[in-house]
């Protein structure tokens, strides 16, 4: 999902909204790849990496007016991540600490 | 205090040296297998190069689209016969039964038309066009009226002078020539001065026009025309030909929109036309954005090709260098193990993996790049007006680093995580 959306970063209808935004959506997700694999490892660092590559890409979502017109694809992924974190959360503790 | 700021200062140079580190590390590590590199940066290579030339080919085209769109004139509208976009519910037989605009009408619309701050007449043929020996076939002759260049800005002046009033309302015998026809009837001759045949009659060139070349938004073509006042090409031809087109041109006022001027025009042209409440219009308005939106269309449809074909070339790109990281990854097992117990952290043994694969990703979106401007420069030479934008190219770097990211960083945390000493042990 993660590199489906990469690749949508960089479509014509992205980069319409601005000459940024395909860089600034792309950072985001690549940051989400490196917290899934984080998370995977079980490492604290990816769940907070996570968090906030969640946050970054609601911001960029907002100035993108995609919560004024929420599309299906959006709200899958925003109610995928939530879940995600509120999961992960229950298990902070037992995750490792160290890189 | 101080000892914080050495502190600081140290650890910041450390940080620096470590950076500057991992890429001569990744450097040799690239130069070390050639051929394994260059296959591997291909893929990024060949993706690069696709979604950058298919967005530098939709810029090009836009900004000549644009260009075009500013010489048709943004906020003007063309009173016409035919329409530029047909309706599906509208019969087609019904254009044919349509009047064709008149001076009548061009009059009655400057008097009555409170939004229109200038208003055009034009209408013409193609004939051939003699100078002695020599002659330009197919050239357009359009009949213009006095207000003319105020509306449109495609009558660019390069030598000579535009018509005055008195030519235009006594209908004198005199051109305005488009520069390819000037170059096909005088060669290295000075035209202006001198009398050409045009239409059977004989007429003095004032002024030759600047080149333009031809537009993508209608078949107008300025540097094979002749312009003559309108009052003059009226004895040269049959006005009452249905089939000689025949345009009204409309600017509107600063401040006003097109939609607003449109509105007042149907009114007026209704009612010059004395046109019944029930009755359809016999006009079409047209506008320039008819045309730019129907390129657009197609613009998206071009770009999302090209994106999918480039993304997904890209994804191919990225799994191969993924691929050949591991491969690193296992070659070097023994060192890292090394490089491990001689104290080395988990995150330099990160970083310089992840700048190996961000490099060579970084060198494919170069080539990539690359190849596009070498083709730009062919187009260019080829006269299609290719602009290899700064925003494209930052585009393809910013693809490339974050490819190598995503594709390096799992094979370099593996590579992080390994134990020292099973590290060691390991046979490659």
């Amino acid at each position: 999902m993660v590199i489906f959306n990469f690749l949508i970063a960089f479509s014509p209808a992205i980069k319409k909204i601005g000459e940024f935004y395909p860089a600034l959506y792309s950072l985001v997700m690549c940051l989400q790849f490196i917290a899934f694999v984080g998370i995977w490892y079980m490492k604290r660092w990816g769940l907070e990496l996570f968090i906030a590559s969640f946050f970054a890409r609601d911001i960029l979502a907002v100035l993108m007016g995609d919560f004024s017109n929420p599309g299906g694809m959006f709200l899958f992924s925003f109610t995928l991540s939530v879940l995600i974190i509120i999961v992960m959360l229950f298990y902070y503790k037992r995750m490792d600490l160290n890189l | 205090m101080q000892n914080n700021v050495l502190l600081q200062q140290r650890a910041y140079m450390l940080s620096l040296h470590l950076f500057f580190e991992s890429i001569t590390f990744a450097f040799k590590a690239l130069v070390q297998n050639k051929l394994r590199s260059i296959l591997s940066l291909l893929g990024i290579t060949i993706g690069i190069f696709s979604i950058i030339a298919v967005f530098t080919f939709i810029d090009s085209f836009q900004m000549s689209l644009q260009k075009d769109v500013n010489n048709l004139g943004s906020n003007v509208i063309y009173i016409e016969k035919w329409p530029w976009t047909f309706s599906k519910d509208y019969p087609w037989w019904k254009y044919w039964d349509r009047p064709q605009p008149t001076m009548n009408e061009k009059d009655f619309i400057e008097k009555k038309c409170k939004t229109a701050e200038s208003v055009a007449f034009t209408f013409g043929t193609n004939s051939t066009v003699e100078y002695f020996n020599s002659s330009v076939d197919n050239v357009s002759v359009n009949g213009i009226s006095d207000d003319y260049n105020k509306v449109v800005n495609w009558v660019q002046i390069n030598s000579g002078r535009y018509f005055t009033p008195n030519e235009f309302s006594s209908g004198s015998n005199v051109a305005i020539i488009g520069c390819d026809v000037a170059s096909g009837l005088f060669a290295n001759q000075e035209p202006i001065g001198k009398y050409i045949k045009v239409l059977g009659r004989k007429v003095l060139v004032v002024a030759v026009m600047k080149k333009q070349g031809e537009s993508k938004l209608s078949d107008i073509n300025m540097d094979v025309s002749v312009l003559l006042p309108a009052n003059f090409e009226r004895t040269l031809l049959d006005m009452r030909n249905r089939w000689m087109q025949k345009v009204i041109l409309v600017k509107a006022r600063t401040g006003v929109s097109n939609a607003q001027l449109i509105s007042e025009l149907k009114g007026v042209m209704r009612s010059v036309r004395e046109l019944k409440p029930e009755q359809e219009d016999n006009f079409a308005l047209n506008e320039s954005s008819m045309v730019s939106k129907n390129f657009s269309s197609l613009f998206d449809i071009v770009a999302v090709i090209g994106w999918v074909i480039g993304g997904f070339s890209i994804l191919v790109g990225g799994i191969g260098i993924a691929n050949i990281m591991f491969v690193s990854v296992k070659e070097r097992t023994s060192l890292i193990g090394i490089q491990k117990s001689l104290g080395a952290k988990n995150y330099f043994i990160l970083l310089q993996f992840i700048t190996e694969a961000i490099l060579l990703s970084l060198i494919g979106g170069l080539l990539g790049i690359s190849v596009d401007g070498i083709f730009v420069l062919i187009g260019n030479a080829a006269d299609m007006g290719l602009v290899l934008s700064l925003s494209n190219i930052m585009l393809g770097i910013t693809i490339s680093i974050l490819i190598g990211l995503i594709s390096g960083f799992i094979p370099a945390y593996t590579a992080s995580q390994l134990d020292p000493v099973e590290a060691i042990r390991s046979t490659y």
